[in-house]
């Protein structure tokens, strides 16, 4: 059944928090076949097609780890329409960027081109929807440069700490498993299981496509229809819709060596429900940990004077809260210590600094601030539409519509100084791991 | 009747193939790619729409948008740094984002914060990068930053000292970082002197005092030597009227004659050395460098530059395919051409592991004298250039995008004129004009720069 939904006018209702600084003119319809479609016209000449697709390494069986992945690379080998090199010649030839990456929770897929050719686009995206074509050599070829990219991944300084510290924090689902994958397990993965992924995941009714740029809304929408209205869902997989993790029992501490680290780093990291798996009211405590992360954030925050510009024991200090993720998450404080500063003293100061704000020191104003330049930031965001489009369908594909996105930004305007200090209250005295990372 | 039977027959059956044969044509012509684009708000476009408003300040007003966006470049970047002071010009810059305008870090952070402003400095070879962003509503405090940037710069050892531990903290984090050592090595062989990097040395960075800092911007900071431009919901007039008053603080020229300090270094890489040092890492990374056209020949350059997009620099390239794709030997695989105010050269780097490194810089070679050898086609130029030309659609949607964009030019002194010169060199390129350009690099002098793993 055709659904469209225009939105502008829902707009007025939210006052408060100006979400009018959303684009205004987002169009939506799902198609017969379950495909989500974003309609965003702007008076740019390009235009950027974003297909996010609700499926991630949180799929993967056991001993078949980084087929979401190896798939994305897959995905860019050619159909049984278009071989190879015609695939990438069409889209050279129209000038256009294109990237993919692949998360826990989707993977997403992602193209920018003059807006002349967005049929073209269409008729591609649609194409190796249902038509992907590859065989064992292919595979075989993914696999070398996908345990390149490994060998990159692990080059950089933190990848390993962090991929550490995930392990640890989640052991019921596959959030503590590597999304790229491991070397020892890529050659358990056959073309059989690749094909299968492929059918049981990558249908319309799994899908999302976002449309953001200068183009006609009526034409595209005929275009949109033609491409991918007949495309049926193969009976296969629904995405899961709840990962959860249950609460560390006790205090864990990690001490990591390796000799690719140069600069020593300390992780706090807690256990924190992400937007999805919130299932406090109205998302408050999910809501509130957003602006409690973007406050401690902050250079002017309590947190960063005491550590870094007041009292010099940290080079940087930064939150990492991954809300967007489907199920639980972490919320973590991360702190470089500067040369000459041991562990034990940046870790004494961070945990004197955090046992302050259990006496509710966040203020009025940060809060206050924080909101205004959530909103400043939505208007900046607005000139990348790239980044824009991608972030809608990345939501989307976690299971969030658009009025549920709305509903975040006007939830933001509602919470109080006295939500974020009970927030951070519960977060601080739960459980958590202390990680330190040094060189050999 | 029977004959007309048969001719009615014949007819139908002609008839039939006609519409038939009409039929495919149509759906064959639909699904062939259009090539007929009516190119609008591309950089010719941006250019064309852009105004200078005063000596060495440009304006693109985007009434589109309700965002200002200015990009401001010095001339004096790490090339002028002293050495025994490697890094200052980075320092300068660094410490600039610690607190102007006599607002302490804090309230500095405030102010930014509070006018909902981004903002950053940072340093090059050539100059000193300042680049701010805000929304209409706060063009006063927008200016006002400005302001306080170019003409009141704390520069004490408070901010100093901040300054200090970041970019100490960079260089201990940048020393396993393969791609920053290699391109810091690949300065040493290039520049016979001053081939220092411009994040410096943590010997030389401890040693830099606020009085260095101070003489620096006394240096640089003149009206001669700055480089504006503004892009967003703003006209001539006003910005003029928060510009101009900034700008006469500040003095017309200064003593130190950057002039003389641009010599221009000619492509140098005569052998075929290879380099190597360790490092402690899963991955091997190698660069393997060429001459390029000499700076003064920036059409050379361009021309140069699509090829470089059908050998390295496009999505999907030949070396994408050939040593990636085909051969499974790399991950990462890109060329590209640097250029700066003294020399340029041609660069390919590529990461790969231990193993495979070897072999992954052999076939790289071969690939890339094969093409470098004539290998191409006019053809292959023009799918290059047609990509450059339509992505540049693409890159300039932001303000932030479009005034560094227009700056880079009227920095490098390219007028709209020369800009469209080059565009029509671009576009009536064939593979002749690319191997006259050839002939004078000489192919067969290179360089390789490589890590393996050790201490």
């Amino acid at each position: 059944m055709l659904k469209k939904i225009i939105l502008p006018f829902i707009l007025i209702l939210f006052s408060n928090f100006n979400i009018a600084a959303l684009p205004n003119n987002i169009e939506h319809e799902t198609l017969k076949n379950g495909l989500q479609v974003y309609y965003i016209p702007t008076t740019t000449p390009s235009v950027t097609l974003v297909v996010a697709y609700s499926v991630g390494s949180i799929n993967e069986e056991s001993g078949k780890e980084g087929i979401a992945h190896l798939l994305e690379h897959l995905m860019f080998l050619g159909t049984y329409g278009l071989s190879k090199n015609e695939y990438s010649n069409r889209l050279k030839n129209i000038g256009a960027s294109y990237n993919a990456y692949t998360t826990y929770d989707a993977t997403v897929y992602y193209t920018t081109l003059p807006n002349n050719y967005l049929n073209e686009l269409l008729y591609i995206e649609a194409d190796r929807m249902q038509f992907l074509r590859f065989n064992s050599n292919d595979i075989a070829n993914e696999i070398n440069i996908v345990i390149e990219e490994n060998n990159a991944h692990n080059n950089q300084q933190y990848s390993t700490f962090f991929d550490l510290i995930k392990q640890i924090s989640f052991t019921t689902n596959n959030y503590g498993r590597s999304i790229i994958g491991y070397s020892d397990t890529f050659s358990l993965i056959s073309l059989a299981d690749v094909k299968e992924f492929y059918t049981n995941w990558y249908k319309p009714s799994n899908a999302t496509l976002v449309i953001i740029g200068g183009f006609d809304v009526a034409s595209t929408k005929k275009q949109v229809k033609k491409n991918f209205a007949r495309i049926s869902n193969i009976q296969g997989h629904s995405s899961v819709t709840r990962v959860f993790q249950p609460q560390l029992t006790a205090n864990i501490n990690i001490n990591y060596t390796n000799a690719a680290i140069k600069q020593a780093m300390i992780v706090k990291s807690f256990l924190a429900p992400s937007y999805m798996s919130d299932t406090s009211n109205n998302k408050i405590e999910s809501s509130s940990l957003f602006l409690l992360a973007s406050i401690l954030n902050l250079p002017t925050s309590t947190l960063y004077k005491n550590l870094v510009s007041n009292n010099k024991l940290a080079n940087d200090i930064s939150i990492y809260y991954n809300f967007q993720q489907k199920g639980t998450t972490n919320f973590m404080v991360v702190a470089k210590p500067n040369l000459g500063i041991s562990y034990s003293t940046l870790v004494t100061q961070l945990n004197t600094t955090l046992d302050l704000y259990k006496n509710n020191i966040i203020t009025e104003k940060e809060l206050k601030r924080v909101k205004k330049l959530l909103l400043a930031d939505l208007e900046y965001s607005k000139e990348n539409q790239e980044n824009f489009a991608i972030q809608l369908a990345h939501w989307s594909a976690i299971g969030l519509n658009l009025s549920n996105i709305f509903q975040f930004y006007s939830n933001l305007d509602n919470i109080t100084v006295k939500d974020v200090n009970n927030s951070l209250l519960k977060l601080i005295n739960q459980k958590f791991i202390l990680a330190t990372a040094n060189a050999d | 009747m029977i004959i007309q039977e048969n001719l009615i027959y014949k007819a139908s059956l002609y008839l039939a193939c006609g519409v038939a044969i009409l039929f495919v044509a149509i759906l064959w012509y639909k699904y062939q790619p259009k090539n007929n684009v009516v190119i609008k708000y591309d950089s010719l476009y941006i250019l064309q729409n852009s105004v200078i408003i005063d000596k060495n300040i440009t304006l693109y007003n985007n009434t589109d948008s309700n965002i200002i966006a200015i990009n401001i470049l010095i001339k004096g970047g790490s090339f002028i740094d002293p050495a025994d002071k490697i890094g200052l010009a980075n320092l300068f810059a660094k410490t600039l984002e610690k607190g102007v305008g006599g607002l302490n870090y804090d309230n500095f952070n405030e102010y930014l914060l509070d006018n909902s402003l981004v903002f950053n400095v940072s340093a090059s070879r050539d100059y000193i990068e300042i680049n701010i962003k805000g929304l209409i509503e706060n063009q006063k405090a927008l200016f006002n930053l400005v302001n306080m940037l170019l003409v009141q710069p704390n520069l004490s050892n408070l901010e100093l000292d901040l300054a200090k531990k970041d970019v100490l903290s960079v260089l201990v984090s940048n020393s396993n970082n393969g791609l920053f050592l290699l391109s810091s090595k690949m300065l040493q062989v290039l520049y016979n002197k001053h081939y220092y990097p411009t994040v410096g040395e943590a010997l030389f960075v401890n040693k830099i005092t606020s009085t260095d800092l101070v003489k620096f911007k006394q240096n640089i900071f003149n009206q001669q030597n700055i480089y504006i431009a503004i892009s967003g919901n703003i006209n001539e007039e006003i910005s003029l009227k928060f510009l101009q008053p900034i700008l006469k603080q500040l003095p017309y020229n200064n003593n130190l004659d950057l002039q003389n300090l641009q010599q221009v270094i000619l492509p140098n890489i005569y052998n075929n050395n290879i380099n190597i040092y360790k490092q402690n890492l899963q991955q091997s990374q190698a660069l393997i460098v060429f001459n390029a056209p000499p700076v003064t020949n920036i059409n050379n350059i361009y021309k140069l530059h699509i090829l470089n997009l059908y050998l390295g620099g496009m999505p999907d390239s030949y070396l994408f395919n050939e040593i990636r794709n085909k051969k499974g030997l790399v991950y990462s695989i890109n060329s590209a051409i640097y250029k700066d105010l003294h020399t340029s050269y041609w660069y390919v780097y590529l990461a790969a592991s231990e193993n495979n490194i070897d072999l992954a810089i052999t076939e790289t070679i071969t690939a890339i004298t094969s093409i470098l050898n004539g290998n191409f086609t006019t053809k292959d130029l023009k799918t290059a250039y047609k990509w450059y030309l339509l992505n540049n659609i693409s890159n300039y949607n932001t303000n932030l995008s479009i005034a560094t964009y227009l700056n880079q030019l009227q920095f490098n002194n390219i007028t709209y004129n020369d800009y469209q010169i080059i565009n029509y060199e671009l576009d009536t390129l064939i593979k002749e004009d690319i191997k006259e350009i050839l002939n004078t690099i000489d192919i067969d002098k290179f360089i390789i720069l490589k890590t393996i793993s050790g201490k």
